[in-house]
């Protein structure tokens, strides 16, 4: 079984603003590259305007959601969380640190630009490897530890492993798809090493995507479906499978920031009824690439049970699908 | 001015290798005079272009990155005599303009998915690293297939598609880039070759990367270090885990900075033939594409055993690597 372990996270979630509307509207100079003619298709929908049909299809009644102020980017969300996240660990020697992984699904401000190397740079980690991984939507997060585990035990890496979740949604870019799905800004940083006793462990990950349901802007609602419920089930055993375990051995879940019927279902398919879900705090949307980093940061500090396993999952607007488990 | 260097690690599984891989250019083919003459720079431009090495490049006009991935997929298949969608694991999607991929939450790597039925494939995109990130895909590639967190195949695919032909010329005139997208089909136990070292070094004050905004604090600290740090990791991939005796049959560059790659070769104490620079001209950069597209034009996957390449990559944000690709040891008896 591979596994490797959790030194410590750190998140940091801006405060909740009111919800205005489902299109971002920070527009940042940073994105003034996408402007050119040949970026349109880093436009939703390829397109700078859009009709009210598909306008229409992204109406959300969310009434708050974390917004980062403006002015500060993704990078800057992603040097923070990692920042503090080192600052708890003075014992910990920078120069061990032999992988930096920001995960992010929006931009950051620069056109050519490294969120991944910034944090190298000014965390003065000057052993890491600094990259992204994206393209996952909310999921990313998964990928990032898959390939960090493969990194430990095929012995490319020693050391430790700093993975950096951001994202910062900014105009063009929708947040919202869908009446109770809008994604917020965070930030959000793990510690990581190969197994090593005295923490919890990440004992494994799995995620896959769906071309059927990469849904982002194909014109069509978020709204899940039997397909979602059934993928999403089917990445939670392959996880459960992975850990050896039965979903009996799970005591506590973190579920994704979605309706809580489709939460239920999954819960239901997976044979994860008994299990304690931490509770959900007033509903604050979803934290976009950090969502999953949090949800890990709630296992580690939950009192609510002294179950030996936690499963973390995710559903994302990409056809992305993710779960983890947790060794407490 | 701080250097923070990554440093590179050895590899414990020795079989994994390119077992295919193609490239496509888009169709639209200029020389370096009528891109700037279209553009409307001036000739002493274009003769800078020239005196760099540069000739031709690829302009992508009417594709997205998404299908120019596409077509680099389909050569690739097209050029197997049979394929099963299904080997494929895990899609490793990795580009240096991220500013031209489908705006969050869109997923390009996912959209090639759906394209080809990989439907037995998990996905996701490096990037960061810009036109350093190909090599990023390879190491991860080799780590997830080396502890059987993928057992098939692992699809590296790159595309890339400049957004404004500002971009595509650096301030001074001595590099161009093309639009382009590759795919390589990494596998166990290959039968062209075994990938070797894959060193990557990143330079992080260098961050922000060299464009428009960053120009004037990054440029000058570039020049100082950029042709030091690509011979430190074409030397320290050409060093790393190869036995006695393999003999380098050439270096292949990221398609810009011809007289920088002599001075490579020069330092590794190579004639300047050592160095492939005839897509300098014909082809011009394409980003992470550069070393396939070299790989294919200069004499093609199959390596004899003993032999070897190099493959030397430089980025605009800090980040230099090079990888070595080997021919497979002889069977034995």
């Amino acid at each position: 079984m591979q596994e490797m372990s959790i030194i410590g996270v750190h998140s940091v979630i801006p405060p909740l603003q009111p919800f205005a509307g489902a299109r971002a509207t920070e527009k940042a100079n940073g994105y003034a590259f996408i402007l050119s003619e040949g970026a349109v298709d880093a436009f939703p929908y390829s397109a700078r305007r859009l009709n009210e049909s598909q306008l229409a299809l992204h109406h959300c009644d969310e009434t708050q959601i974390p917004i980062a102020a403006p002015g500060t980017s993704s990078g800057d969300l992603a040097l923070q969380a990692a920042r503090e996240l080192l600052d708890k660990y003075p014992e910990i020697a920078r120069e061990h640190i032999g992988l930096i992984i920001h995960v992010h699904s929006t931009l950051d401000e620069t056109i050519s630009g490294s969120v991944a190397g910034r944090i190298q740079h000014e965390l003065g980690l000057r052993n890491a490897l600094p990259f992204g991984v994206s393209q996952q939507h909310v999921c990313g997060f998964f990928a990032a530890c898959d390939l960090a585990m493969a990194f430990f035990s095929s012995g490319e890496l020693h050391g430790l492993a700093l993975i950096v979740c951001s994202d910062k949604w900014l105009s063009p870019l929708f947040r919202a798809h869908g009446p109770k799905i809008a994604f917020g800004d965070a930030g959000a940083a793990a510690l990581l090493r190969s197994t090593d006793g005295g923490y919890p462990r990440m004992v494994a990950v799995t995620y896959r995507s769906e071309p059927e349901l990469n849904a982002a802007y194909n014109g069509v609602t978020m709204q899940f479906d039997d397909r979602h419920v059934q993928t999403a089930a089917k990445v939670i055993a392959a996880a459960l499978t992975a850990a050896d375990l039965s979903s009996r051995d799970i005591g506590i879940i973190i579920e994704p920031t979605y309706p809580p019927n489709f939460l239920q279902s999954v819960s239901e398919l997976s044979g994860l009824q008994h299990a304690q879900h931490l509770p959900r705090s007033q509903h604050i949307g979803h934290l976009s690439a950090a969502a999953a980093l949090v949800g890990l940061q709630k296992t580690m500090t939950s009192d609510l049970s002294q179950a030996d396993y936690s499963l973390l999952w995710q559903v994302g607007m990409a056809g992305d699908f993710g779960a983890c488990v947790i060794k407490s | 001015m701080s250097h923070a260097w990554s440093v590179s690690a050895r590899t414990p599984r020795t079989d994994v290798g390119v077992e295919a891989a193609s490239y496509y250019l888009p169709a639209e083919r200029l020389t370096v005079e009528e891109w700037v003459k279209r553009h409307g720079y001036t000739d002493k431009q274009a003769a800078s272009l020239r005196a760099s090495g540069h000739s031709e490049l690829y302009v992508a006009n009417d594709l997205t990155a998404v299908e120019m991935a596409c077509c680099a997929v389909e050569r690739l298949i097209g050029s197997l005599p049979s394929f099963d969608p299904l080997q494929v694991e895990v899609i490793i999607h990795c580009c240096s303009t991220q500013h031209t991929t489908p705006p969050a939450p869109y997923s390009a790597p996912v959209c090639v998915q759906g394209e080809f039925g990989f439907n037995n494939a998990r996905c996701f995109s490096i990037c960061q690293l810009n036109c350093v990130s190909v090599l990023a895909a390879f190491k991860a590639a080799r780590a997830l297939l080396s502890e059987r967190r993928a057992c098939g195949a692992v699809l590296i695919v790159s595309s890339d598609r400049e957004s404004n032909e500002e971009y595509r010329v650096n301030t001074d005139f001595t590099a161009i880039g093309s639009d382009a997208a590759s795919a390589a089909l990494v596998v166990p136990e290959s039968a062209p070759n075994r990938i070797g070292a894959i060193a990557i070094k990143n330079y992080s004050a260098l961050n922000a990367g060299v464009s428009l905004a960053t120009l004037q604090k990054n440029i000058v600290r570039q020049r100082l270090i950029e042709w030091t740090a690509v011979h430190d990791v074409v030397r320290t991939s050409m060093n790393d885990g190869l036995g006695e005796g393999t003999a380098f049959l050439r270096l292949l560059p990221s398609n810009l900075g011809e007289r920088g790659w002599f001075g490579v070769a020069k330092r590794l104490g190579r004639e300047p033939d050592f160095v492939y620079t005839k897509n300098i001209g014909d082809k011009g950069h394409a980003s992470c594409a550069d070393p396939i597209i070299n790989l294919l034009d200069s004499g093609g996957l199959y390596l004899p055993g003993g032999a070897a390449v190099v493959i030397g990559c430089q980025s605009n944000n800090g980040a230099y690597g090079a990888m070595t690709l080997h021919g497979p040891p002889k069977p034995e008896g």
